[in-house]
């Protein structure tokens, strides 16, 4: 369960105040959608809630875990936390199944397991023939799922994703939320940024975050 | 995917910085490596000859920058003999002869034939020499090899000629590799009457040793006595210099090496800011990003040290069949060398991955993911 309170967040001494007052509470399970222009604070409260970044004030809880000030076991939260970023940010040497491994690292799994894991995800991502690309030879929307794959990796129970369609062509789209529905058949909880109103219609909920406040669309 | 496996993957993304991280590493372990063995092999050979005497321990002079510049008056020898702890006293005079670049040191020994059992010579062929005899001479049986002369063939040292009348065994390199000469005899061709160079100093059974070395360094001011090839350096201040000069190029190898692979990991970590954020931001530690950086620099360092081992072996190739080092130098790859390898190696990639790994560790994921 998600659980922010009064969260503000500012930058440079004050002077830049993104997120004002923003309460949010998402259920186990439920699929969240936030929209937003650019600039509006979307990916910085996703960066809150993925234990990026401390608020400035205010409260947040995800799954029992305190996030409003120094987290106990953040590296741990990490990998229990699913995150997609905006920009893939997937290691350019690294073939795509090493991508996914990586996020493995510093959990029970041995090698062997966290290979075939992340092949095995990459395969319900429709991207089994691309295992062993760099992501240099894959395109967008292959690079953008096998960052989903990385994040689902540790079998998060909370996804963070931001714009994780954004480069995605309809089929492609399609493949990724069959997923999700799946795996929110398991208990997954999502909350997506994202600005296409068709991918943000497919949600339990639509949030609008408009000049840092959230509110319903 | 194995951590190990990682740390290789992420070298060979630049494959020309890590070879020439690797040679900086090379260049700081041959340095420190080749320095260490001509100073090894200098000491052992340099020691060698306080050993050819069997004795509890050596006496030479106080104070010169070689041994072989020891100056005893035999006199001395006598008085020092007297303690009622010393049960014999041998002393020889040594002499370098220079028989050509196959022989640039060859070594005369001075001493009275008398004493040569008490010194731990054997003679395997011919005769000894007599006391007085000025043109008479002993080669030992590697010298005799070496110089194509047995018994009664003539022997050119210097401006003097001599008749070989016999062959002798010290069971010792260095000795056997030399030439022996009646104490007198020597003494007048050096131009040193009544010196000696080294005394060998046997003592009673039951006696303390220790005990006795110190009375003869109060009693002989002059003098400074040798148990151990690690107390050579007592006696030798051209072995004290060399000592102080191989650790000062060591340490020299060592910071430049620290310093040139710091700098490259730097620019590395500059360059994978973005990918030290990624690992931060699904869960890395901050311990295994700095385990990574460290990982991959000690690998460097490791593959360095084996090239660097590679690099000093062939300079001392070069060395042994250079100038003043040529029949000296006898370098030998010993356990302690590869270690010494091993620890500079590591010692550079320890100390150069340091910092930039504690830069990648203590980075903040979010402003590492914003950095282009």
């Amino acid at each position: 369960m998600i659980e922010a309170v009064g969260l503000r967040k500012t930058y440079d001494h004050g002077r830049v105040e993104v997120l004002r007052d923003v309460h949010l509470t998402v259920e186990p399970g439920e699929f969240v959608a936030i929209s937003g222009a650019s600039g509006s604070g979307k990916s910085t409260l996703l960066h809150l809630l993925a234990a990026l970044d401390r608020p400035t004030a205010g409260t947040v809880r995800v799954n029992g875990h305190d996030l409003s000030g120094r987290v106990h076991d953040v590296n741990g939260y990490r990998r229990r936390i699913g995150l997609v970023f905006q920009l893939h940010n997937l290691l350019p040497h690294l073939a795509a199944a090493r991508n996914v491994e990586l996020a493995m690292f510093g959990t029970h799994h041995s090698p062997s397991e966290r290979a075939q894991r992340a092949v095995a995800l990459l395969d319900d991502l429709q991207l089994g023939y691309a295992v062993h690309r760099s992501p240099a030879r894959l395109s967008g929307g292959e690079r953008q799922r096998v960052a989903i794959a990385r994040a689902l990796a540790n079998e998060p129970k909370v996804l963070l994703a931001d714009e994780p369609t954004g480069s995605l062509d309809a089929g492609s789209i399609e493949v990724v939320f069959e997923l999700f529905d799946s795996l929110r058949a398991k208990g997954l909880t999502i909350v997506m940024v994202t600005h296409d109103s068709a991918v943000a219609a497919r949600a339990d909920r639509q949030l609008t975050l408009n000049q840092g406040t959230l509110a319903r669309t | 995917m194995t951590f190990v496996g990682l740390m290789f993957r992420n070298l060979r993304v630049k494959p020309l910085r890590s070879a020439l991280t690797a040679i900086a590493v090379a260049v700081g372990v041959a340095s420190g490596v080749t320095l260490g063995i001509v100073t090894h092999s200098l000491r052992e050979t340099a020691v060698q000859i306080l050993q050819i005497g069997k004795a509890d321990f050596s006496v030479t002079q106080k104070g010169v920058t070689d041994v072989l510049n020891s100056v005893m008056d035999e006199g001395d020898l006598v008085a020092l003999g007297n303690d009622p702890d010393v049960e014999s006293t041998v002393g020889v005079l040594v002499s370098i002869e220079d028989l050509g670049d196959d022989n640039p040191m060859f070594l005369e020994i001075g001493i009275q034939p008398e004493r040569m059992e008490e010194f731990g010579v054997r003679l395997v062929q011919g005769e000894v020499y007599g006391a007085t005899a000025p043109d008479e001479v002993m080669l030992g049986y590697r010298a005799s090899r070496n110089l194509g002369k047995t018994v009664g063939d003539t022997l050119q040292l210097g401006e003097f000629t001599y008749r070989v009348v016999g062959i002798f065994a010290t069971d010792q390199e260095f000795g056997d590799s030399a030439a022996m000469l009646p104490l007198v005899t020597l003494q007048a061709t050096e131009r040193k009457p009544g010196d000696v160079t080294i005394a060998f100093v046997r003592v009673r059974p039951g006696a303390d040793v220790d005990a006795l070395r110190q009375r003869i360094e109060r009693d002989f001011p002059q003098m400074i006595t040798v148990r151990t090839a690690s107390e050579f350096g007592r006696a030798d201040r051209n072995l004290q210099l060399l000592s102080a000069a191989d650790d000062g190029a060591t340490i020299l190898a060592l910071t430049i090496g620290v310093i040139i692979v710091a700098n490259t990991m730097l620019i590395t970590f500059l360059e994978r800011t973005r990918e030290f954020g990624v690992l931060r931001a699904v869960g890395w530690s901050r311990r295994r990003v700095m385990s990574l950086v460290i990982g991959e620099t000690l690998i460097l360092s490791l593959v360095g040290a084996s090239l660097g081992i590679g690099i000093s072996y062939l300079a001392i190739q070069v060395l042994e069949h250079v100038g003043n080092l040529a029949g000296v130098l006898h370098p030998e790859y010993t356990v302690e060398v590869f270690r010494r390898a091993l620890l500079t190696a590591t010692g550079i990639g320890f100390l150069g991955a340091l910092y930039p790994a504690l830069r990648a560790a203590l980075l903040v994921p979010l402003e590492a993911l914003r950095r282009e």
